[in-house]
């Protein structure tokens, strides 16, 4: 049977061909790197925490036995290795001085560059989503994973089940708790305008 | 169904996961229940926020940044090893497996002396190699006996107060003086052969880089064979953008190998030779012998004769070091 593309570019990784990991990985790249930034909150950690998922997937390939996708085995790798650096970001920061995870000012403006909004919206939508990261940060690490990979990134339950080598019920119900717990945490930091439709009780003005 | 049941499955019910009955109990629920109802309506506003959160851009530097390091990888992967560092590594790996780390530098010391020729009266110069345990395996002291001292070197923080004794400690950190060897080859798909071969030389003249060896089609129509590329290191990541300009890369190839032990084993050994050098050349001054002198310049040919391939050695690692390789292949 011919090998793919893909698999070809496997085998020559596992002898060390960079370029062939290059290659293997530039369609990923973008995801892993956002994976990255939202995790983290800041461009500058999510250039290292990419940085050294990557580096730990090249030294792992040999590793790679075509069990699951390689999309899947790299994102695994990623993930755990986010994870860990993300524990190890925290140990430090604990450690030494209490740093912000928030975005700073200068990120969002470059994120929002070329949104094609006037100034006013622009701010306010930045506000929002500065905002909405802040929420996001505020979770634990476990929970910020599943809503990310789910609600930012748009991947299935069972991909995720795959990813993270969890069970799918685990998947289910981790989601949920984080998705509740985000949507507390975006209640109360005003996010949701107030709204007109039936309360159930809890008073208009949340 | 219970509220709190509902809310464990609202999450599921918006990904519309949920089997036919679930989902018809949850919404007959939500019909009634205007508290998780809005709940649900939450729910949904905060993912949608999720959503609306753009994808940002890869960093332009991200990716000369990952290449950098995969070649480090790779090179580690793939050493020079050097006879003397891997000697070394056995004896500090035994030492701390049988002792622990603090005990290991003890025994790690490493002597290099020339037992062969002795001189009455006289200390023979000894060079110790040894490796610092709380940095290892990235710095390497050097200690040098009973001669004199290597007269190059810039690397050394410990020489001042230690001239009157014949000894010297010279610190080298691996980390600093690594040296790696980058090659790269592209197969190059190119319309006009001749045409792509012009192009790719101004560019490499650009970058102060040459074509080393270039062998172009004999010619009607033969194959031409590969072109091999030297230049700055620095440049090598531009120099590969630029080749890719020049037609359509069919294949890429990049490589990396890691001399730095082979490259401070052979510097070790040089200073070793110095050292030796001097000490005899000291000895020659003071004999009035004839057979002293005879035997003192026969042992300094040989020395002298074992410093010429050991610099010859460094001066290639240092180019093959500051410059790269790239051999470009033209297909059709």
């Amino acid at each position: 049977m011919a090998k793919s593309a893909e698999e070809v570019l496997v085998e020559r990784s596992k002898r060390g061909d960079v370029a062939a990991f290059e290659e293997l990985i530039s369609q990923y790249e973008k995801k892993v790197y956002n994976l990255a930034y939202r995790l983290t909150g800041n461009y500058e950690d999510a250039s290292d925490v990419a940085q050294e998922a990557f580096l730990r997937a090249f030294s792992r390939i040999r590793e790679f036995r075509g069990d699951s996708s390689f999309a899947t085995w790299l994102l695994r790798i990623v993930s755990n290795a986010c994870l860990d650096e993300l524990r190890k970001r925290r140990r430090q920061r604990l450690t030494s001085l209490d740093e912000p995870v928030l975005t700073e000012e200068g990120d969002m403006q470059r994120q929002f560059a070329d949104s094609g909004d006037g100034p006013e919206q622009t701010l306010e939508r930045r506000e929002i989503q500065r905002a909405v990261q802040e929420s996001i940060n505020s979770l634990d690490e476990e929970f910020r994973m599943v809503v990310i990979l789910r609600d930012i990134q748009g991947y299935s339950y069972e991909e995720i089940a795959a990813i993270l080598d969890l069970s799918l019920g685990t998947v289910k119900s981790r989601l949920n708790r984080a998705r509740h717990a985000l949507k507390e945490k975006l209640i109360s930091m005003e996010l949701f305008s107030p709204k007109i439709v039936y309360t159930g009780g809890k008073g208009v003005n949340r | 169904m219970r509220c709190d049941s509902v809310r464990d499955l609202l999450a599921e019910f918006l990904d519309g996961t949920l089997d036919h009955r679930e989902a018809l109990l949850v919404g007959k629920h939500l019909e009634r229940c205007p508290a998780c109802a809005d709940d649900l309506a939450d729910l949904k506003h905060s993912i949608q926020l999720c959503a609306s959160l753009g994808e940002v851009d890869l960093p332009p530097d991200f990716r000369p940044k990952l290449r950098a390091r995969l070649l480090e990888l790779v090179a580690e992967q793939q050493p020079v090893r050097s006879g003397l560092v891997t000697l070394l590594r056995r004896r500090f790996a035994q030492a701390s497996l049988r002792w622990g780390m603090a005990a290991a530098a003890a025994a790690l010391a490493l002597v290099l002396a020339y037992n062969g020729f002795s001189w009455p009266g006289r200390q023979v110069p000894m060079v110790e190699v040894s490796q610092d345990t709380s940095m290892w395996p990235n710095l390497y002291a050097l200690k040098i006996e009973g001669g004199q001292a290597p007269e190059q070197d810039k690397s050394s923080p410990e020489k001042p107060g230690l001239k009157e004794k014949p000894t010297w400690i010279i610190m080298k950190s691996r980390k600093e003086n690594r040296k790696l060897i980058k090659t790269g080859t592209v197969d190059l798909e190119a319309g006009n052969a001749r045409e792509a071969l012009d192009q790719i030389a101004r560019m490499a003249e650009e970058l102060d880089g040459h074509i080393e060896v270039s062998d172009p089609a004999n010619g009607n129509g033969g194959e031409p064979g590969p072109i091999v590329l030297r230049l700055p290191s620095d440049a090598f990541d531009q120099m590969l953008a630029q080749i890719a300009k020049a037609g359509v890369v069919r294949d890429q190839v990049l490589n990396a190998q890691d001399v730095t032990d082979a490259y401070i084993e052979a510097e070790i050994r040089l200073w070793f030779l110095r050292a030796r050098e001097k000490w005899l050349v000291e000895l020659l001054g003071q004999s009035h012998s004839f057979s002293q002198v005879l035997a003192l310049e026969q042992e300094l040919g040989k020395i002298r004769e074992a410093i010429q391939p050991l610099s010859d050695q460094l001066a290639f690692f240092d180019e093959a070091a500051s410059t790269s390789a790239i051999t470009i292949n033209l297909v059709r």
